[in-house]
């Protein structure tokens, strides 16, 4: 991106992702001409005239970046937003916008349900998103816990498990994170277990996020095998036997109200 | 912050080790999935709030520096104190090679004369110990010793060395208020059942004024020549502390295998990581990926695996490759490993990267598990 960048001599560039016509109403829209220059910017069209979506990621040249930023800062009426502001002034001046189509491996997570597909995404043979390829590591903080323990009677099937976890249970189709424990007789199934959370004995979770340093009760029931993704909010411990139907969140304040069911 | 260094000892009497150590040092060798032995070691100086770190390390100590680099991962990499490597190095008085712990702390006088702490904490690095120093610091302040030596009750699982091995066993005699009063080295069948653990607490410039006393008068025997002699003589008051963590010392295969075997255990794994963090070189990883023909049981299994075979009571360290149908069994496979499609396999110890082909089968014996060293491809 870099490269085309400097190549076209752009004062700036968008990376840009073709997404289906129907979800492209909800994006930041760039309609180009037949050399990836932008030539008009829109946002959330009800009409849209192009697929391809901003991603969010810009490179300026840096002289264009400053000029257009003082100016904007300067001028009262200004929301001082990119997609409102910058873009827009920058199109006006005719200034050298390209637009950078990427196409590899690129997920929103900013839903309950998209987040979830994004860590499935991982467990897919071969993965949508691979993760290891040894020249090209993501890097991480790493929790500073011993490796995981799989024990004697435990199942676990296509899913992702990383240290500090201890597994008793039937894991499968599942993304565990750092220092989950999965009791004797418990199952999670098609789910995200994030760091420190414990799924206590005869618990059975399906199809849902459990976030940080829960407490997932003996025999409680979260999520269903079909329907929407449930969710258990952080730091949240569920009373024993606890019921959580698909697609509903759930946490401390939703449990101590009503039912979360 | 205590006012403690701590010296840690590479020792290189290796050979019952076999393959493990004819490229690295024994603090070097991997344990427990993503360990080598000096992080258990390292840690514990650390936690103990000991900052001031020297290695002492023998030959081979290529993979053990690769391991500490600049001591980040312990928290090491401060300014003034920090890790310090002290390799042999060729002088006119140094031959390029240590003979013994003495002689190396001789060759780094300078090391522990710019040192600012006042006491040291000089321990070897042989042995798996999660602990706290802390009591015996204040033990040994409280006390006045001019050296405390910890010990731990000899227990069968304490003292399974090998009977060839006779590298400083010492068993001591603590009478009454903790004070040494006799010390055995390397006996066939010990007087006493307290196990010197090869770790002790003693003032810098005595440390500095002993080795200097004991190398001019042409002595190099930290054991014979120090410990003994003054404990007999009573011209220093040497102090006991009991040491009641877990602890085992790494001198043959069967006790390396019999360690990690040792951590599937449920209790054993709580002792050894339960109360403080163990630190190590970081490598990031991937979690480790089940595929759907895992079968997994009562293993220890590090980061970064792909398993698509059968795992039965294993440690598999970062990265291996458990193929199709291969059926793993009381087997400990080290960094890197490629177990290829229905491979068999039953007490063994692969070193890094060793790659086994498909429907190759290798059965040892638990009292001696078959060990194949590093980069092999059978």
């Amino acid at each position: 991106m870099l490269q085309a960048h400097i190549d076209r001599k752009a004062d700036v560039t968008i990376a840009v992702r073709p997404v289906p016509w129907e979800v492209a109403p909800s994006f930041g829209i760039m309609n180009v001409d037949e050399n990836d220059a932008i030539i008009e910017f829109e946002e959330k069209p009800a009409k849209p005239k192009s697929n391809l979506a901003s991603m969010g990621v810009y490179i300026f040249t840096w002289e264009i970046m400053k000029k257009y930023l003082t100016e904007d800062n300067a001028d009262p009426k200004s929301k001082n937003d990119f997609g409102k502001n910058i873009i827009p002034n920058l199109l006006n001046d005719k200034k050298a916008l390209y637009a950078y189509a990427f196409t590899d491996y690129w997920k929103d997570v900013g839903t309950i349900a998209s987040l979830w597909e994004a860590n499935m995404d991982l467990l897919k043979v071969p993965p949508e998103f691979d993760l290891t390829d040894p020249r090209w590591k993501i890097y991480s903080r790493t929790p500073v816990m011993p490796p995981h323990y799989i024990a004697a009677g435990a199942v676990v099937t296509n899913s992702m498990i990383t240290e500090g976890c201890d597994i008793r249970g039937t894991v499968s189709d599942s993304v565990l994170f750092a220092g989950v424990r999965v009791c004797e007789g418990a199952v999670v199934e098609d789910s995200v277990i994030m760091p420190g959370t414990t799924i206590e004995s005869g618990a059975v979770v399906k199809r849902c996020i459990v976030a940080e340093n829960c407490v997932v009760s003996k025999d409680c029931k979260v999520g269903e095998a079909d329907g929407d993704i449930a969710l258990i909010g952080q730091g949240t411990t569920l009373p024993e036997g606890y019921v959580v139907k698909a697609g509903i969140q759930a946490d401390t304040d939703s449990i101590n109200g009503k039912e979360g069911a | 912050m205590n006012d403690v260094m701590g010296i840690v000892y590479t020792s290189k009497d290796d050979l019952t080790l076999r393959e493990l150590t004819s490229q690295r040092a024994v603090a070097a060798i991997p344990v427990a999935g993503r360990y080598r032995i000096i992080d258990f070691t390292l840690s514990s100086l650390v936690n103990s709030n000991i900052h001031n770190v020297g290695i002492i390390a023998q030959k081979n100590y290529h993979s053990l520096m690769d391991h500490l680099g600049s001591g980040k991962d312990w928290d090491l990499h401060t300014r003034n104190n920090g890790l310090f490597i002290l390799p042999p190095f060729l002088t006119r008085e140094n031959g390029g090679e240590y003979n013994g712990v003495l002689d190396a702390l001789r060759a780094n006088f300078d090391y522990l004369r710019r040192s600012r702490q006042e006491f040291v904490i000089l321990t070897n690095s042989d042995y798996i110990m999660n602990t706290s120093f802390e009591p015996m610091i204040q033990q040994h302040i409280k006390s006045g010793a001019d050296i405390t030596l910890m010990y731990k009750k000899a227990t069968p699982e304490v003292t399974e060395f090998s009977s060839s091995s006779k590298n400083n066993h010492c068993y001591i005699k603590v009478g009454e208020d903790n004070v040494v009063t006799d010390i055995e080295i390397n006996p066939n069948a010990a007087s006493y059942d307290n196990l010197y653990l090869n770790v002790m607490m003693i003032k810098r410039t005595m440390l500095m004024y002993v080795v200097d006393q004991v190398i001019s008068h042409g002595n190099h025997d930290l054991y014979a020549d120090v410990l003994r002699p003054f404990i007999n003589s009573g011209a220093l008051k040497i102090m006991a502390y009991e040491e009641k963590s877990y602890y085992r010392r790494i001198e043959t295969i069967r006790g390396y295998f019999n360690f990690n075997m040792d951590l599937l255990k449920p209790g054993v794994r709580d002792d050894v990581f339960g109360s403080n963090p163990v630190y190590t070189k970081t490598r990031d990883s991937i979690p480790t990926i089940y595929r759907s023909n895992a079968k997994v049981s009562g293993s220890l299994i590090a980061d970064g695996c792909v398993i698509d075979g059968e795992v039965e009571n294993c440690v598999l360290f970062r990265g291996v490759r458990v193929g199709k149908g291969a059926k793993i069994k009381n087997s400990i496979i080290m960094q890197d490993g490629y177990i290829e499609e229905g491979v068999e396999l039953e007490n063994v110890i692969f070193d890094k990267a060793v790659t086994i082909r498909s429907n190759s089968r290798l059965i040892g014996q638990k009292q001696y598990p078959i060990v194949i060293g590093k980069n092999i491809t059978l």
